[in-house]
């Protein structure tokens, strides 16, 4: 009975233990994307304390009070990831990029005798998952991922390295160790992203007392993300040429490639409240604040697991039934923690200037409601975020001067978004350095334009910690154009 | 929990100390820059041009607040009465649409072949004293009259022109 349950408990868990929900999940979710507004990036997204156009929906609903004239808006963006990846001191570049609708947007003021309400109604391409990593590097050490998967036989348990990956591959011996394979591999591979979190949003704002502005938002979220995963161990230096890594299978003693394939593929639902307020003191400043309610994304979760290994001639695919093990469907909410923001801008004789900071506990970010994961299984994800995060805030800055006599706005910004890990020194921040224009016609019709320019560091680990370790110094841009036509 | 007590508290404070904002209703007229109290605009002229009514002017502003002319009806004529009423070139559909036409409630006249040879425009099929004005003389009620005036009068296409008396 006891061997039974242990037996069960390693069942589930070995799917797990090949991709398992991490805390990367859960920030992708979690950190915020570039925005929505041309104009607003164009000054470094600190916009919170501006927030006259539609994109107030985004950034502060209390904004959309000081909208005047029925707006509709719309806008593309363009979006590139470039990642100049390092392992073991060999660097490998590559890059993905996506073009999307950033913004469909119609604000409504009604008629007043004194103050404002005005309603507006929004899609948002809220967050773009698109990146790219790519690898390629001779790992000296006496590790790899065909080791790291190894399940032996025990005394407690003699089924389970059945199971394994390089059991089925013939990598291990017939107990399930992996005797022979001792690293000194070339490790490659690559990853792809893509996808993004949409919302439908729909706003209110009223003025409350004279220039005391607040606003909500409610967003239905919805969103896709799908991640595709190479990755190969390759005998380049024909370590394993006379050796056979399943003793006993002679057709094992050419040794060439180790091949595996993760598909992570989402489903994102779920929907979340913003508040927000501002105030205009006079033609001299508007100070803003918004809440940004926990998020819940429902995310349906398709996992398809694929490997193989190659001898000389010779492909051993991993059978279907066990593809089919490792692959699976399963449910779960990660729900955001609160989000505050604070801003504030200057308005001087046709320069504004911009700023906001805005505080994230990242540690508050949790898994919850599994369906198909066990629920310790979460909760040990969860004290590992609380453990691995923190708190931090993210400052906006940005400046606007109009040239009235043309109609152009010239703008430039700066953002940084400190990494969410505790420990992280600082050049893992996020920072972008924005620029933008704007032109105006027939007082109507404004065109907006802004480019983002990013760069930060990362690393993620193949397997184990350190050992097998890809630095990654990523370089996004963005261009984004934003239409306005105001009646 | 708590944040939304927060919440609640400040929409009851805002409710209690009762609302800025008063909403423009129909039996008002739309309010015009004139009598506009807010001179806090965040984009004044000199320094941003084209952007202060972008950002300043409420879209109610561009609907011509309705004229309440006097008209002596004893002056007119039938042939005034069917100019008014005709097909102008200078009254277009896109004008028109946005104003309010008023029913006048004058009697019915099924019969065609007494139409005025002057075309009824599409968008005021509805005015069934602009079909009619043309099938009777002009004997018009003075109460109904007033109220067909001021609906015409009331076209944005015809704010700018002088009145014709």
């Amino acid at each position: 009975m006891k061997i039974l349950k242990v037996l069960l408990l390693l069942i589930f868990i070995l799917p797990l233990a090949l991709q398992s929900q991490t805390i990367g999940d859960a920030l992708r979710v979690t950190e915020s994307g570039l925005g929505v507004g041309a104009r607003a990036l164009g000054m470094g997204n600190a916009y919170n304390g501006i927030s006259d156009d539609a994109s107030a929906m985004y950034f502060n609903p209390a904004g959309l009070g000081l909208i005047k004239r029925l707006e509709v808006a719309g806008g593309l963006d363009y979006f590139n990831y470039g990642n100049n990846a390092t392992l073991f001191n060999n660097k490998t570049n590559y890059s993905s990029s996506s073009t999307n609708f950033s913004q469909i947007s119609f604000v409504f003021p009604f008629p007043t005798l004194q103050g404002s309400l005005v309603f507006g109604m929004s899609y948002n391409k809220n967050k773009d998952f698109t990146s790219a990593l790519k690898f390629d590097g001779f790992n000296i050490g006496s590790n790899s991922m065909i080791q790291d998967l190894e399940v032996a036989k025990t005394p407690t348990d003699d089924q389970s390295y059945k199971n394994s990956v390089p059991y089925n591959l013939f990598l291990s011996d017939d107990n399930g160790n992996v005797s022979v394979i001792n690293g000194k591999l070339n490790q490659s591979g690559t990853t792809l992203q893509e996808g993004g979190l949409d919302s439908w949003t729909f706003s209110g704002a009223m003025e409350v007392s004279k220039n005391l502005f607040v606003g909500g938002s409610i967003n239905v979220n919805s969103g896709t993300f799908k991640s595709n995963r190479e990755y190969y161990e390759d005998d380049t230096k024909g370590v394993y040429a006379n050796l056979e890594t399943a003793p006993g299978n002679a057709f094992t003693t050419n040794f060439t490639t180790f091949y595996r394939n993760d598909i992570l593929d989402w489903e994102i639902s779920g929907w979340d409240l913003k508040l927000g307020t501002m105030y205009q003191l006079s033609k001299i400043a508007r100070f803003g604040a918004t809440i940004q309610f926990p998020k819940t994304f429902s995310i349906k979760e398709t996992y398809t697991f694929d490997a193989h290994s190659e001898f000389g001639s010779s492909i051993v695919d991993l059978p279907s039934d066990l593809k089919d093990y490792y692959s699976d469907k399963v449910e779960y909410d990660i729900t955001t923690p609160f989000v505050l923001t604070g801003a504030a801008s200057v308005n001087v004789k046709g320069l504004i200037l911009s700023g906001e900071a805005t505080l994230t506990d990242y540690s508050q970010t949790e898994f919850s409601n599994p369906k198909g994961i066990s629920t310790s299984y979460f909760a040990s994800v969860n004290k590992s975020m609380k453990e691995s995060l923190r708190a931090v805030a993210a400052i906006n800055v940005g400046l606007e001067y109009t040239i009235p006599q043309v109609g152009v706005r010239i703008r430039g910004g700066f953002m940084s978004q400190p990494s969410p890990y505790k420990g992280d020194p600082s050049d893992f921040d996020k920072k972008y350095l924005t620029g933008g224009v704007g032109f105006l016609a027939d007082e109507t019709f404004a065109i907006d334009v802004a480019y983002a320019h990013g760069w930060w560091k990362t690393y993620g680990d193949n397997y184990g910690t350190n050992v097998s370790r890809v630095d990654q110094e990523i370089a996004t841009d963005k261009m984004l154009v934003t239409f306005s036509y105001r009646f | 929990m708590k944040a939304l007590k927060l919440i609640a508290f400040g929409i009851m404070m805002v409710a209690a100390q009762g609302c800025y904002t008063v909403l423009w209703t129909p039996d008002v007229a739309l309010p015009t820059k004139d009598q506009s109290e807010n001179d806090d605009s965040y984009y004044d002229e000199p320094y941003y041009g084209d952007y202060n009514p972008y950002y300043e002017r409420p879209w109610w502003y561009s609907i011509p607040p309705p004229q309440r002319l006097i008209i002596p009806t004893s002056e007119r004529t039938a042939q005034e009465a069917k100019i008014r009423n005709g097909n102008s070139p200078d009254r277009g559909v896109p004008e028109r649409q946005d104003q309010p036409v008023i029913n006048v409630g004058r009697p019915t006249v099924d019969q065609p072949s007494t139409t005025s040879p002057v075309t009824t425009p599409p968008t005021t099929t509805n005015d069934s004293s602009t079909k009619k004005t043309e099938s009777t003389p002009p004997q018009r009620e003075k109460g109904n009259t007033t109220n067909s005036r001021d609906t015409r009068n009331n076209d944005g296409s015809r704010s700018s022109d002088p009145p014709r008396r």
